[in-house]
């Protein structure tokens, strides 16, 4: 007798992959990825629409000019900041119960990043189709805007499909790499992820602005458009990524 | 002698303290073994370590050939039930068991669904608002169906009531008769568990201080009572392992005695007593300056 007979005593049947796994058990509980967030969007699209009947019916021009100014809705934004505390509580919530189902931590990071990959995905066509219907219907019937806000650019329905999805990405991707820092290091790693983050932001806008290079930066984006511009969000998602997994690879289920 | 797990000179701290402190043993494919101790003595530790959720300071550990850190063919024959596992805030016990069927191989959903029957379990509640002891049913749950060929129980049944721990006992030793596996059961209520029992280790302040045969041990020592003059003369010059004692009635437990001791002890007008598991370990746990029995 010998270690390969011990274990062939009781067999292993099928091999799952660890990866689908840890993919699936995102998505066990659907109440938190899918039917709150879209109850509380429809909650904020009810509350926007209502908004745009009041001043509708109130605004002496019968509010003329809400076709222009409500390009500029932020509600819309709400999602993405979803997506974000998703990532956040995503590791949280999961990290130490795949730990203890026997998920490696790699096969938990692929996992997770291709569960979040696909709910972006999922939200930006939901986007892009709301975005469509608001286009057809005339801003929904008031001429208001939330999804065919003016941040996704008018280069058609695909593209703002695409760059709502890369939006998606990132808004993940800095909530995975926090995500993975608070399961490192607790607080302590989410408080020093939030410093240097700030620091990297006001740093940068110091340097624009000391060397006096706004109009640099503005004639950059310009030149690129909103089909160039969006596709740079990879660099930081590609970093908060392999951060993030530099961050989870030692980390342990310790509560 | 097919040892599934080879642990050596392995070691856990934790800033300056040893959590684990320099143990070595090996587990045998197909036994039950005991891992006991006091509170904070290392057993979560040890098992976080031999489950690869902890990265060990120093020192070995394989498990069914290699380390079980990140090593996915290892950990897919493993199960570890933690006494304070976290679920998922918004996961209900039904969600559990529908990820566990992903998670592991031999997953029996008939034998988990007879299981949740039998323990009484709300399969649609809350996690967070289980009691106590319906926490621990999950994982008993969990750990029993996943039918892993090495299970580790942390302190399985904090909470569970005296019929649902007859009912995990009967279950666990019904279970793998019919389907051998090694098992690690961590638990104070020793008493109970001492017949499931067949090898006991014994940790004491992160350091292995008993790896013996469950038999053997029970045999490594003896309670001698009597009047406290015959003790005395008795255990003088013995190791003493507990010593009590009532008005002029003493009782002193001492290390394994041979037949004509245990004569020689009748005959000075002593009785004697066995030392039940829990005891042994309490006294071996509770001493400032724990005596090694190492079998």
């Amino acid at each position: 007798m010998n270690a390969v007979a011990t274990v062939a005593e009781v067999p292993v049947t099928r091999r799952p992959s660890r990866i689908l796994a840890v993919f699936k058990l995102h998505f066990a509980n659907p109440m938190t990825v899918a039917w709150m967030p879209l109850g509380i969007y429809g909650f904020i699209f009810l509350m926007n629409w209502l908004i745009w009947l009041i001043v509708s019916l109130s605004a002496s021009d019968g509010g003329e000019g809400m076709n222009e100014g409500t390009t500029w809705s932020g509600a819309s934004l709400f999602i993405f900041v979803w997506m974000l505390v998703v990532a956040v509580q995503a590791m949280n919530r999961t990290f130490h119960f795949a730990l203890g189902f026997g998920a490696t931590r790699r096969d938990y990071y692929l996992g997770t990043l291709a569960a979040l990959a696909v709910s972006g995905a999922g939200w930006a066509i939901v986007f892009g189709i709301l975005a469509v219907v608001e286009e057809a219907t005339g801003g929904w019937g008031l001429g208001g805007h939330m999804f065919a806000a003016v941040y996704f650019g008018d280069d058609g329905p695909f593209a703002r499909v695409w760059y709502a999805f890369l939006l998606m990405l990132f808004f993940t991707a800095v909530g995975l790499v926090a995500g993975a820092l608070f399961v490192r290091w607790r607080t302590f790693g989410l408080i020093g992820f939030f410093a240097v983050l700030a620091l990297l932001l006001v740093g940068g806008i110091a340097w624009i602005a000391l060397t006096d290079s706004w109009a640099a930066v503005g004639s950059f984006f310009g030149t690129l458009g909103f089909a160039g511009s969006y596709p740079l969000l990879l660099i930081p998602i590609a970093i908060a990524t392999a951060l993030g997994y530099l961050a989870l690879r030692r980390a342990t289920a310790r509560s | 002698m097919n040892a599934i797990v080879h642990v050596s000179g392995l070691t856990k701290r934790y800033g300056s303290l040893a959590a684990v402190d320099d143990v070595g043993f090996r587990l045998e494919a197909g036994r039950v073994y005991g891992l006991l101790g006091r509170n904070g003595a290392g057993k979560t530790t040890l098992m976080s370590l031999l489950t690869g959720q902890e990265f060990p300071t120093e020192g070995r550990v394989e498990v069914f050939g290699r380390s079980p850190v990140e090593h996915a063919d290892v950990l897919d024959q493993l199960c570890f039930i933690r006494e304070s596992q976290r679920y998922p805030d918004d996961f209900e016990p039904r969600h559990v068991l529908r990820s566990a069927k992903w998670f592991f191989p031999n997953w029996d959903e008939a034998f988990a669904q007879q299981l949740v029957e039998e323990f009484r379990l709300p399969v649609k509640r809350k996690i967070k608002k289980l009691s106590r002891g319906q926490l621990s049913a999950v994982g008993v749950i969990v750990g029993l169906a996943s039918r892993a060929p090495l299970t580790f129980f942390d302190e399985p049944y904090l909470g569970l009531d005296a019929s649902a721990r007859q009912l995990f006992y009967d279950r666990l030793l019904g279970d793998i008769a019919e389907r051998p596996r090694t098992v690690v059961l961590s638990t104070h209520l020793i008493d109970e568990v001492a017949d499931l029992l067949e090898h006991v280790l014994v940790i004491d302040r992160g350091r292995l201080i008993v790896d013996a045969d469950a038999e053997e041990l029970r045999g490594t020592a003896a309670s001698v009572v009597g009047p406290r003059a015959a003790v005395d003369a008795f255990v003088a010059g013995r190791e003493v392992l507990h010593r009590d004692g009532i008005g002029g009635l003493a009782s002193a437990t001492v290390s394994r005695l041979t037949e004509a001791e245990r004569a020689e002890a009748i005959a000075a007008g002593l009785e004697l007593a066995p030392v039940s598991l829990q005891q042994l370990v309490v006294r071996l746990t509770g001493a400032t300056e724990p005596e090694v029995v190492n079998r």
